[in-house]
């Protein structure tokens, strides 16, 4: 039932979206245009529809890969756009840019390395990975990666660095059918995540009881912390380092799924979540192109702040 | 006196990159070039006028916004009780900046005084809300957090104003990303005693401050004000961190830095004793990080943000790694 409800948000806002713009269609219009592709409707199957579709598919990434970290760190800010995955896998795909290289390797690259350096960082002697720290780490390691970003931005001609400024903040600007085909690629590393319910479920018992009910903890961690970054940094090779959306997608998604990890709830809610920002994006300053990422920062931080006070009241 | 000797020392290293940030740049030009500025400046030597004109009001600027965040990271840190707590990170210097811009945004143009006061007042207001919302007791972890919350928050909002102004890109990367490239002397003439204001209160309430943090039984016992040492601090942080964002926009890592340097060179130091430390730690770090900029990417540059944020971030992840280790 909720997540009917969960879907029918996606629809309303999806037709929303198309709707949206410089010229607004109302919804008799809305539909000649959409079965007139060649005609009227030239509009919105070369712009409005990929670009619905690719934000939709971002989201979906990243909603699935917060959950998924935040579930395995057992810790609500423990997602990748605060713990710096985005961050670095943003600058692996300017990095790749700069070199001529496919973004989506440069992004999966620096995802990989943003996990792989936060487990060296955050690791105790006896404790195994202190998922507080991580927290930490990452934040520090995300303002290094921007940083870094925008100096390797510098190095480049003004005309892509205007260009990458944009992309920084998580735009869907330059979304195009060439993108979407790039997003159903990514689609068999989401499936493993999709069915991993009832794995989170167990593991965040805790290690000894998730051990006791026959997980293998260790490596089920290590695999599925991997996969999550590898399709985080995929979302961010399609539309940028769009901010708060993986954060919030995880708490939303378990509150629609009553209070359990559920990862096609958090999937459906990273999907709306970029969905809304985008027709914010069009709906309030249609001449400007504002990077949608903004708006996702604008509504997502106030979770963050949200989370972080009830940590401080507990 | 362990502490003179060692500020003496430190403030000679500060007047020696001073030096070395006057003569290196795009051009490098030997000391005499320089001496000769100094001593019979020639307006008409191409030389001289870069000297004099563009890279002393940098290094001013960068002398006076490194000691005051140094000394509002102390501050911070101490009442805080958080090693952690840097203007920077906690979002104190996003509020000073997105009220400027919003300021510049409703008013147009300003001058330095209200741009000055705009800045006090949004650092004032954001040190206070990130205290609230860290909570009380052990916020170690919390504060960093909260205030990483509240300056993607605040420049999401420097963003969207500034994005919708189109001929404002330059104005936006200042208010984003730090930078001394717009430091001049008129301006520096004015914001630098506001935040030499700051340093002065800190170092008056450094006593109290540190009495205060023992406890308030023994503050109270010792006849202190709990609420005015309080008060005293936070204008402290506002007017240090408040200054340094009207010069050079939001620059972090410099307040967390600078403190622990300070606190590595003179062990067991007394909060005043850090007060003073801080100062020569935290100019010598910003002229240093700014000759960085401009000198490694050389004839163009890195803004100081930037790279403050590429030498701080680094320290910050050991310090928390260290922490680990030594609290289990």
């Amino acid at each position: 039932m909720r997540f009917l409800g969960l879907l029918l948000l996606l629809l309303v806002l999806a037709v929303l979206s198309l709707s949206a713009g410089r010229v607004w269609l109302g919804p008799i219009a809305l539909f000649d245009a959409l079965m007139d592709p060649e005609g009227a409707g030239r509009m919105i199957w070369n712009l409005r529809l990929p670009r619905l579709l690719v934000g939709m598919i971002a989201g979906a990434g990243f909603g699935l890969a917060g959950l998924t970290f935040q579930t395995l760190l057992r810790n609500p800010l423990a997602s990748p756009d605060v713990i710096g995955v985005t961050q670095v896998a943003a600058f692996g795909a300017v990095a790749a840019l700069f070199l001529g290289a496919p973004v989506v390797l440069g992004a999966w690259a620096g995802g990989l390395a943003a996990v792989a350096v936060l487990g060296w960082l955050a690791a105790h002697p006896r404790h195994g990975i202190e998922t507080r720290a991580v927290v930490l780490q990452g934040l520090a390691l995300a303002i290094f990666a921007a940083a870094g970003t925008e100096a390797l931005i510098l190095r480049m001609g003004d005309s892509s660095a205007g260009m990458a400024m944009t992309w920084l903040s998580g735009t869907l600007n330059a979304a195009g059918w060439a993108e979407v085909r790039r997003g159903i690629w990514l689609a068999p590393l989401l499936i493993p995540l999709l069915l991993a319910g009832r794995v989170l479920d167990r593991l965040e018992l805790g290690d000894d009881l998730a051990r006791a009910l026959g997980l293998r903890v260790g490596l089920l961690r290590a695999g599925l912390g991997l996969i999550a970054a590898l399709v985080a940094a995929g979302s961010v090779a399609l539309c940028g380092p769009m901010g708060f959306v993986a954060l919030a997608a995880g708490p939303v998604g378990r509150l629609v799924a009553g209070g359990r990890p559920s990862p096609l709830a958090a999937m459906l809610t990273g999907a709306a979540f970029v969905t809304l920002a985008d027709v914010l994006a069009r709906a309030l300053a249609p001449a400007a192109l504002l990077p949608t990422g903004l708006y996702t920062a604008l509504i997502g931080a106030p979770v963050l702040i949200l989370t972080v006070r009830r940590m401080a009241r507990r | 006196m362990r502490l003179l000797p060692r500020l003496t020392v430190l403030w000679l290293a500060v007047l020696a990159g001073l030096f070395a940030a006057l003569c290196l740049g795009a051009q490098d030009y030997p000391p005499n070039v320089l001496w000769a500025a100094l001593t019979n400046f020639d307006p008409t030597d191409p030389a001289q006028g870069i000297i004099m004109g563009m890279r002393l009001p940098r290094v001013l600027a960068a002398l006076v916004i490194g000691a005051a965040l140094a000394v509002a990271g102390v501050v911070m840190q101490a009442m805080a009780r958080n090693p952690l707590a840097d203007p920077g990170l906690t979002g104190v210097n996003a509020g000073a900046a997105l009220a400027v811009v919003l300021g510049l945004f409703w008013l147009g143009a300003l001058s330095q005084i209200v741009v000055a006061g705009l800045a006090l007042a949004g650092a004032a207001l954001a040190a206070v809300l990130v205290r609230y919302l860290a909570g009380g007791g052990d916020n170690t972890l919390r504060l960093p957090l909260a205030g990483a919350a509240l300056s993607s928050l605040f420049m999401a909002l420097v963003a969207l104003i500034v994005l919708t102004q189109p001929e404002a890109r330059n104005a936006y990367r200042f208010w984003m990303v730090g930078s001394l490239a717009m430091a001049q002397l008129p301006a520096l003439a004015v914001l630098a005693p506001v935040a030499g204001l700051g340093i002065v209160i800190t170092a008056l309430v450094a006593r109290q401050i540190e009495a205060l943090m023992l406890g308030a039984e023994m503050g109270q016992a010792l006849g202190l004000n709990v609420g005015r040492v309080m008060g005293f601090g936070l204008a402290a942080v506002a007017l240090c961190a408040g200054a340094s964002v009207a010069i050079a926009g939001p620059v972090g890592f410099i307040g967390l830095i600078a403190p622990h340097l300070a606190r590595r060179v003179l062990p067991q130091a007394s909060l005043t004793q850090q007060v003073a430390l801080a100062c020569p730690l935290g100019a010598g770090l910003a002229i240093i990080a700014d000759l960085l900029g401009r000198w490694l990417v050389r004839p163009s540059e890195l803004q100081l943000g930037l790279m403050l944020a590429m030498l701080g971030a680094p320290v910050f992840m050991v310090l928390i790694r260290r922490m680990i280790r030594e609290g289990a």
